[in-house]
């Protein structure tokens, strides 16, 4: 498997963190930022193969944030996250550029499987 | 007979004058016989002292010259030639006798030649007065005038000549003249007569003709003003005195024009007040103390279907009946005692016998000193009213049914409201929890693949208890699955979509657990239904997942291999397209059907309680509904529907 660099965008620190330490385990380079703002900074600064990002962030939210990272960086692939059910915001997200719309808990073995598809695309 | 004034007049005018007249001529009539009577007395008297007077002084002559001539004969005794002067004398016409006495009064010659009377003693008054007076004395004797004339030469009496004049010519010349005075009387009388009638005649005409015009003067205007007087009384007010006077007729015409103007003005109120009651609409009856009809309007003859004058003289009891037990005459004491009008309700007697509903009202017509002398009646009919109290009556009756019904429809409202604001609440906070478990949820996810990738190799046997974790958070998170769906806003997108072919669609991407059957049966065909297809997924889902669960819990716990079978069945239905689901579970149990559909109401042992009440809430906003059928021990059947709508054709998608 090769390392993918990532980028989760999300202001419940536990969260982010548990899927960054998951996410490094598995061998992907990972980067955290608990605001958008962070998030659209760091997106410019450097180059990701995903960003993976929480919609409801406080100030800028998580789809204005993926429509900001993709405006710097259109080939970026963002999946973006909820805890409410997908549905109602999904059209939102893919309209913003958004790949898929995953609602937590995440289906880890699913987001692996996503990134290694990623990782052999680029 | 009667006569008129005018003619009472005349006639007592004539009749006056005819008596004044006759009065005045009677008494000329008198007058002029008294003194016709007195003339014709006064001219024989006259003519009879006259003729007296000239016989008187032819006796006295003649005796004087008798007596002178015998004088001188007397004294000498010269017989022969006293015979002859006497017996001259005596044989005069109208001469009685003649004789020639002496100084004793003796008759001494009568001049006859028997000497019959010769020695007579001459004794009378005349005899004695002549010789006594020494003159010629006369005396009127019955039928005779004596005269006696002494004869005395010197101052020697020798005696007298005594003659005798007979009256019988004069008395026959009285007589005479009498006559033709009389004769005379007569007819001045008879001339006076009829002068007097003429007279009389004339003035009783005239008199007549001037009554009659004076009359006529006096009883004219009164004519003209008895016939303004009738002209008045048949309501002429507007009237013109023909004539102009001070006088008592005057005075009369003048009253007579003031109270015509009175009346004017009295009579104008009159025909006000008559016009108001006889075009009041309401009936108006008038009563005298004893109860007897005085008067009514035309209103009241129509209303009791009488004419007025058979209507006058009723007895109230007639005519008005109340519902109480008064009679109309305790009303009358009851007005006169209070004095003060008022109302009832009674009834209208008419002449038919039927009656008629009236609002009577009382008040008392008194006269100056309060004494109640009359009692004025309005009765107004109130039959309308009468109706529209029993329509009323009627329509509330029927108003309380309905309020009834409304009321009972709108609890019903009222609660199906509450329960959706219930719902709706609940959806909000359910919306909520879910969401903030969702993060620790997932971070609890992430820990565990991270705890078992660190542990893998490490040799410690951590893999059962971090699979019980895996499936503790996939229960979580189906219940946050449920509590989500349920708690979904609104925001609906129907579209028109042929329902079998989308049913298969759906039920080719689910997951059947093994054992369990699917048969389909879709009967829908072209039927084209609008919906939210996301939400009638969930809806559809639901009731699978419930429906394998039913009967993996009924005959496939602890781990038994699971069997059964599941039919989705679809139709139309009337106005309706229909989803069956129907399993061979062990079904809804009777006692908690009417319960399934609340909210947190669950016969599992692990479950939100939220399945069906989600799927009811899903199947109202599509316009459909839910229904349950089961029976115990034959498995559930759940139906939910939804309308047929047209147009739904138009743009088919499967």
């Amino acid at each position: 498997m090769t390392a993918s660099r990532l980028l989760i965008v999300d202001d419940d620190s536990d969260f982010a963190v548990s899927l960054a330490e998951f996410l490094e385990l598995c061998d992907h380079q990972v980067d955290i930022t608990f605001t958008g703002k962070d998030g659209v900074e760091a997106a410019k600064k450097n180059y990701y193969d995903a960003v993976l990002m929480d919609i409801s962030l406080p100030g800028l939210n998580g789809i204005e944030s993926l429509r900001q990272i993709r405006q710097a960086n259109p080939a970026v692939r963002c999946f973006l996250m909820t805890g409410f059910s997908a549905d109602h915001i999904a059209k939102q997200g893919i309209e913003a550029g958004a790949v898929e719309i995953l609602t937590k808990p995440i289906e880890l073995e699913d987001i692996l499987r996503r990134l290694s598809d990623i990782r052999a695309t680029n | 007979m009667r006569l008129g004034l005018q003619a009472r007049y005349a006639l007592a005018l004539v009749t006056l004058t005819v008596s004044i007249v006759v009065l005045l001529g009677g008494a000329l009539l008198l007058h002029f016989r008294i003194t016709s009577e007195q003339m014709h007395r006064s001219g024989s008297e006259v003519a009879q002292a006259a003729l007296m007077s000239q016989l008187e002084k032819h006796a006295w002559g003649e005796a004087a010259h008798l007596a002178e001539n015998l004088a001188n004969p007397m004294y000498r005794l010269d017989v022969n030639l006293i015979q002859d002067l006497v017996g001259s004398a005596a044989t005069q016409k109208g001469v009685n006798h003649a004789f020639v006495f002496d100084a004793s009064r003796r008759v001494l010659h009568d001049g006859s030649d028997t000497l019959e009377n010769y020695g007579r003693l001459l004794a009378d008054e005349v005899t004695l007065r002549a010789l006594q007076a020494g003159e010629v004395s006369t005396a009127t004797e019955e039928h005779a005038l004596v005269a006696v004339a002494p004869i005395a030469i010197g101052t020697q009496t020798l005696g007298g000549v005594h003659i005798s004049f007979s009256l019988e010519a004069i008395e026959g010349d009285i007589a005479e003249m009498q006559g033709i005075l009389a004769q005379i009387s007569a007819t001045g009388t008879m001339n006076y007569l009829v002068a007097v009638s003429v007279v009389c005649t004339l003035l009783i005409v005239l008199s007549l003709i001037l009554s009659i015009r004076v009359a006529r003067g006096l009883t004219h205007p009164i004519e003209i003003l008895s016939d303004l007087t009738r002209r008045i009384g048949g309501g002429q007010y507007e009237i013109e005195i023909p004539f102009d006077r001070s006088d008592e007729v005057g005075e009369l015409a003048g009253a007579l024009k003031s109270m015509a103007a009175d009346l004017k003005e009295t009579t104008v109120s009159k025909d006000y007040v008559d016009n108001i009651l006889k075009n009041m609409l309401e009936p108006l009856l008038v009563f005298s103390r004893d109860g007897k009809v005085e008067s009514a309007n035309a209103a009241a003859c129509d209303a009791l279907d009488r004419e007025l004058p058979d209507l006058v003289g009723r007895h109230v009891d007639e005519i008005l009946c109340y519902e109480t037990a008064l009679h109309g005459l305790d009303y009358f004491d009851q007005i006169e005692r209070n004095s003060k009008p008022f109302s009832v309700e009674g009834s209208l007697c008419k002449r038919d016998g039927t009656s008629i509903p009236a609002l009577v009202s009382w008040s008392s017509i008194g006269d100056p000193s309060g004494k109640m002398q009359q009692l004025l009646c309005v009765a107004r009919d109130i039959t309308e009213r009468k109706e529209a109290e029993e329509e009323i009556r009627k329509l509330n009756e029927d108003l309380e049914q309905r309020v009834l019904e409304r009321t009972e429809e709108l609890r019903a409202a009222q609660d199906s409201l509450l329960r959706k604001e219930r719902l709706a609440a609940l959806g909000q906070l359910t919306g909520t929890v879910a969401h903030e478990l969702r993060n620790p949820l997932g971070t609890i996810v992430n820990s565990a693949h991270v705890v078992r990738r660190k542990c893998s190799g490490l040799g410690a046997d951590l893999k059962e208890p971090l699979d019980r974790i895996d499936r503790g958070i996939k229960r979580c998170d189906r219940i946050i699955t449920e509590l989500l769906d349920f708690a979904r806003a609104k925001g609906l997108q129907p579209e028109p979509t042929n329902l079998d072919s989308w049913l298969a669609n759906l039920l080719e991407e689910q997951q059947i657990p093994d054992g369990i059957a699917v048969r389909r049966d879709f009967h829908a065909e072209s039927a084209a239904v609008c919906f939210d297809r996301e939400s009638l997924r969930r809806a559809i889902i639901n009731l699978v997942d419930n429906a394998c669960q039913a009967m993996a819990e009924g005959n496939g716990a602890n781990g038994a291999a699971v069997s059964g079978e599941l039919t989705i069945a679809s139709r139309k239905n009337g106005e309706r397209v229909e989803i069956e689901i129907m399993d061979t579970g062990p079904g809804i149990p009777e006692d908690v059907l009417p319960q399934v559909l609340e909210p947190l109401f669950s016969t599992k042992s692990f479950g939100t309680g939220l399945g069906l009440p989600t799927v009811q809430r899903i199947m109202e906003e599509n316009d459909g509904g839910l229904d349950i059928r089961s029976e115990e021990g034959h498995g559930a059947q759940i139906v939910v529907w939804l309308p047929l709508k047209n147009g739904a054709e138009e743009g088919l998608t499967a």
